[in-house]
């Protein structure tokens, strides 16, 4: 009887540490879509990927439980072909104007992933949905950096030209489409949370160079990172991002105050030459 | 001198055992002025220390380097004194919000006026500080500068209970925009940012070249380096293979992980700790490499000299069979040996750096010498050692 009961309390504590207990298939649609957009008063071409084909500067995203399979379709709504691949990872397939496609994409461990547009042109201009796997369902907020230059945008979009230029100077720069002080209004971004909470924060690089993250007030836990693996488990206020990076960091705040995160290549926080500006955001910490 | 020492009893207040408050004294100005690698003269903003009520002293780029032990509090009174408003950002010392040196969430340092900072020096490791008023401009003008944190007073580990090391080096690069400093308050577009000078603790090219920037040591040393960037973009550090470069820390923490590497990148706002093993003699260089994230393409390279000597000076005894006849030495070198044998000697300058090497017969021997004036040091091929001055 007490070699059964055991076997059962392992057979149960095997059921409970498994990754894929509450995993299943899980449905999603997304939409590509390409507009003009004003940032400050410049005037650029963005894509994205939304939940409708309404177009909306920010990217969508998609939350999953580790060992989730996801069986996405994808429409796009834009009068070019766009190639759909897994961040880091695999091409998807490429899907013409007004066509959709079909994928399952497999989620087997914790962490921010992405999928986004490879072709040239979605991916100059930001086409990334970022996936999170495994994420408490509290205190988490998601931060998809993205620059462009305004004019390089708007000829990437209307195709006047195919390249990425060797001369890139951004002048506008995003934290889920919006710079500051506008990322302040953004309740995915904006960080909110009490002394001694766990907020995880997911974080990924869908721009054209290298973002690095600043904190102030406090130090994060790199929990997870695609690109970048030797960061693991580092305790940062300063953290590079590279083109496509997806990682996940832990902050669990001591001190109550607002503290500002921006990138410290400080070309990136501003907007139309007025600092502050561009890729900042907000940590917002109560007793 | 009395001044000074008064003003040291008075600002220094131990609060427990080991643990002191310490109170300096700061000030920002707009009108430094800097002699580039190749002469030119730029300006720059930057900071100095100054004692009350004089405010005479210097601004520095970068920043006086600020040194403190672990669970020390520093006082900070800083005195802007200049036409625009300034403040001092702890960068990653996790300071207080009031502290924190952001002017929408605490307030700015106005023209000609003081305000008092308070930095807990919680945990020993690399850290900077520099100005948080339209950063992008004050930064890149010179307001920075280095903030250490030792484990204690022996400055003989890099974190508690960390590794230790027996020399340390201090590596804070940055750039300066010559057009930024000639019209700093019409630079125009800031996005278009180029730099023009790429720095290692406020020098470049051939300014590091001149003795003072050595990296020197013996293998016998264990060498720290700290190395950050107040920069714009990637900086990359690259160690000689013999130099065994271990890397330690970032940004004020031990890593999980030692890692073994010749390189260090240090991408802007980031500070590394590393610690050289070398195990052989090396007369070298260190490369610095600046790289723009824009273009992803290498703008610039510096080199720092590294001279590191076969044998530990401390492991050295003073001679007992050679004997120097006559020191200053003028052009000859009038050696006597005791030793029955020819015996190997080599002569090191005090940058460590083999300058000569001879054989001694038993008896006297005259080596003539031609080498610039300064402190040499002879090493025989059994570890003894004879100092002396070139005249």
């Amino acid at each position: 009887m007490t070699v059964f009961k055991t076997i059962l309390l392992l057979c149960l504590a095997t059921l409970l540490n498994s990754s894929n207990l509450f995993a299943s298939t899980i449905y999603d649609t997304l939409y590509i879509n390409r507009d003009t957009i004003e940032m400050g008063n410049l005037l650029t071409n963005r894509c994205v990927f939304n939940r409708s084909n309404t177009f909306d500067k920010q990217n969508a995203h998609i939350d999953l439980a580790i060992g989730d399979m996801l069986e996405l379709t994808v429409f796009n709504t834009d009068t070019l072909d766009h190639e759909v691949s897994i961040v880091n990872g695999s091409v998807l397939g490429s899907i013409g104007p007004g066509a959709n496609s079909s994928y399952s994409i497999p989620y087997s461990d914790f962490g921010t992933y992405g999928i986004k547009c490879s072709d040239i042109i979605g991916d100059i201009l930001g086409a990334f949905c970022v996936v999170r796997v495994g994420i408490p369902s509290q205190h988490n907020f998601i931060w998809n950096m993205w620059e462009t230059n305004d004019t390089l945008g708007l000829d990437i979009g209307h195709e006047i030209i195919s390249q990425f230029p060797t001369d890139y100077k951004p002048n506008i720069s995003t934290i889920n489409g919006l710079n500051f002080p506008i990322t302040s209004t953004d309740t995915l971004g904006h960080v909110t949370g009490n002394i001694g909470d766990t907020i995880y924060i997911s974080i990924v690089n869908s721009g054209n160079m290298v973002h690095t993250l600043h904190f102030h007030g406090y130090h994060v836990m790199v929990k997870q990172i695609a690109q970048n693996t030797r960061m693991l488990n580092w305790s940062k206020d300063t953290v590079p991002f590279f083109e496509d990076e997806t990682a996940t960091v832990v902050l669990v705040p001591d001190q109550e105050g607002m503290y500002p995160v921006h990138d410290h290549n400080l070309i990136s926080v501003l907007t139309v030459n007025t600092y502050p500006g561009g890729m900042i955001t907000m940590l917002n910490i109560a007793p | 001198m009395i001044r000074v020492s008064l003003l040291t009893l008075l600002i220094t207040a131990f609060t427990s055992f080991g643990q002191v408050n310490h109170t300096i004294w700061m000030q920002s100005r707009m009108n430094g002025s800097l002699e580039m690698d190749g002469g030119a003269i730029t300006q720059f903003w930057g900071y100095g220390l100054y004692t009350p009520p004089d405010l005479g002293g210097k601004i520095l780029i970068p920043g006086p380097l600020l040194r403190y032990n672990e669970g020390d509090t520093l006082i900070v009174n800083m005195y802007n004194n200049s036409p625009e408003h300034h403040t001092i950002h702890w960068h990653g010392l996790d300071v207080d919000m009031e502290n924190d040196g952001v002017p929408t969430t605490s307030a700015p340092v106005l023209t000609d006026s003081m305000r008092t900072y308070k930095v807990p020096c919680k945990k020993s490791g690399t850290y900077n500080y520099h100005c948080h008023v339209m950063t992008s401009l004050h930064l890149a003008m010179g307001m920075y500068g280095l903030f250490i944190i030792d484990p204690d007073d022996t400055r003989t580990r890099i974190y508690t209970n960390g590794p230790r090391y027996t020399k340390d080096y201090n590596w804070l690069a940055s750039e300066l925009n010559q057009n930024w400093s000639d019209n700093p308050l019409s630079p125009g577009l800031l996005s278009l940012y180029e730099p023009t000078y790429l720095m290692v603790n406020g020098k470049s090219g051939s300014q590091l070249h001149l003795g003072d920037d050595d990296v020197t040591g013996s293998i016998t040393d264990s060498i720290a380096i700290r190395m950050a960037n107040m920069g714009y973009g990637l900086v990359r550090y690259i160690f000689p293979a013999d130099a065994h470069n271990k890397i330690y820390m970032s940004d004020g923490r031990p890593l999980p992980n030692i890692i073994e590497s010749d390189t260090v990148e240090v991408y802007s706002g980031e500070r590394f700790t590393s610690i050289l093993y070398p195990d052989t003699e090396i007369n070298d260089s260190v490369i610095v490499e600046y790289y723009d994230l824009r273009k992803k393409q290498l703008v610039g390279t510096n080199t720092i000299p590294i001279h590191i000597t076969p044998l530990g000076i401390d492991e050295l005894t003073e001679s007992n069979s050679l004997t120097l006849l006559g020191n200053p030495v003028d052009d000859i070198l009038i050696l006597h040996s005791d030793n029955l044998d020819k015996v190997d000697v080599k002569l090191f300058n005090y940058l460590g750096k083999e300058v000569l090497s001879f054989n001694l017969n038993t008896g006297i021997s005259y080596i003539p010498i031609s080498i610039t004036p300064g402190s040499y040091i002879l090493v025989s091929e059994k570890g003894e050692r004879i100092n002396f001055i070139k005249l």
